[in-house]
């Protein structure tokens, strides 16, 4: 019964941590379209083409 | 203009629209620890599938799959009429989907995040807030080629008053007339609500003698920017597939090609009859239509040389498109827009 006892709550402990480890991991778009330092080291300037507007 | 790129990290929490996360929307991988992988499958403009917005904004986004602003059919429009049935095929498949239809605007290009013109573009307007309306970093764009700079006096000219009073494109433009009404139209002129000098200028209420009568005299014969425009505007010249136009301002007055009992400001389209031959369109119809068309410069003044003085017009014809200055090969279509102005009988 004690056995029982004691590896529910490793299993829960486990799980808790797991859980937790992945509701606090930041999406990598966050990480990087929230830091201007990131962007700028990954920024390449477009090809710019002669184009105008419509109007 | 990495700038343009960042999100303004207060809002995660805060707004409904990032609470079911980026990939919700712009698909990618979250996951993914370097760029490439995570821009992998990456949609960029996810708005352009209006079923993306449909389910918080389904009134609007049911109108706006019709509005000329989305299906861009007032660029069909306007040249289709230089078609053959055969040709009018063509430019559908190579043309119009490929070329004229990049330039419909998704929910998200007014906002969300300017247009990109010319491959470049001001980014995301307030840190990817979802904002009503940001003129100047949305219509600017798109219609930067003429209209806005008009407007704000960049073109050269002076500013438009309503520019210098403190309004902005939406101040005439209702968001009906951008989100739609729920019927289709083919072009813009069949809006019903599009904005009229009268609607905050009625006749009746001018503050001078001279103007009330130079309103009554002109009355449905000469069009409010005829005289309120105040000097020249953008003509576009000699567009080619892929390779754009030139530009040059003018200002030319002569016969509405929609109503030739109107004198009105026309404005050069840059249509000529080898815009389409890359695609084998030789324009069988070119003649059918004018390559000049009646505009509202977006540069008016309550005072202008033509308000200041009748002979300008009456006298110097300043500005009266004349058989000499008319395009060179242009459609024949173009005679029938010249005005014989008289001088005024005393």
């Amino acid at each position: 019964m004690k056995k029982i006892f004691f590896c529910f709550i490793f299993v829960f402990l486990f799980s808790y941590g797991l859980v937790s480890e992945g509701l606090s991991k930041e999406s990598t778009c966050v990480k990087c379209h929230t830091d201007e330092t990131v962007l700028k080291s990954l920024f390449k300037p477009p090809k710019i083409s002669l184009e105008e507007g419509e109007g | 203009m990495y700038k343009g790129f960042i999100v303004d990290k207060s809002l995660l929490d805060k707004d409904p629209h990032f609470a079911e996360g980026c990939g919700s929307c712009h698909k990618g991988n979250e996951t993914a620890q370097d760029k490439t992988a995570a821009h992998k499958d990456l949609v960029k403009r996810p708005s352009d599938d209006l079923n993306l917005c449909a389910p918080c904004h389904e009134a609007i986004t049911k109108t706006y799959k019709n509005a000329l602003h989305y299906t861009a059919a007032g660029l069909r429009h306007g040249v289709m009429g230089r078609f053959s049935r055969e040709e009018l095929k063509i430019f559908d498949e190579k043309v119009f989907e490929k070329s004229c239809r990049s330039c419909h605007s998704s929910c998200g290009e007014c906002h969300v995040k300017s247009p990109v013109i010319g491959g470049v573009s001001l980014g995301l307007v307030k840190g990817h807030r979802f904002v009503k309306r940001d003129e100047g970093r949305t219509c600017a764009l798109c219609h930067g080629g003429r209209v806005y700079p008009e407007f704000t006096g960049e073109y050269g000219g002076t500013p438009d008053v309503h520019y210098q009073k403190g309004m902005v494109c939406m101040d005439c433009h209702k968001k009906t007339e951008f989100h739609g009404d729920g019927n289709t139209y083919q072009s813009r002129q069949e809006r019903k609500d599009r904005p009229a000098c009268i609607q905050c200028h009625p006749a009746g209420k001018e503050k001078s003698e001279k103007a009330k009568s130079a309103h009554e005299t002109h009355k449905e014969k000469l069009s409010c920017a005829g005289c309120h425009a105040s000097g020249q505007y953008r003509n576009c010249y000699d567009c080619h597939l892929g390779k754009g136009a030139t530009a040059k301002p003018a200002l030319i007055l002569g016969r509405s090609p929609r109503d030739k009992k109107t004198v009105t400001t026309l404005r050069l389209i840059p249509t000529v009859r080898d815009t389409f031959k890359d695609v084998g369109i030789k324009m069988d119809r070119y003649d059918f239509l004018p390559n000049y068309w009646d505009t509202v410069p977006h540069n008016i003044k309550k005072r202008t040389e033509r308000t200041r003085s009748c002979d300008v017009c009456h006298v110097d014809k300043q500005g009266f498109l004349t058989r000499e200055i008319l395009l060179k090969d242009g459609s024949k279509a173009n005679e029938e827009l010249i005005y014989e102005i008289k001088p005024i009988q005393k």
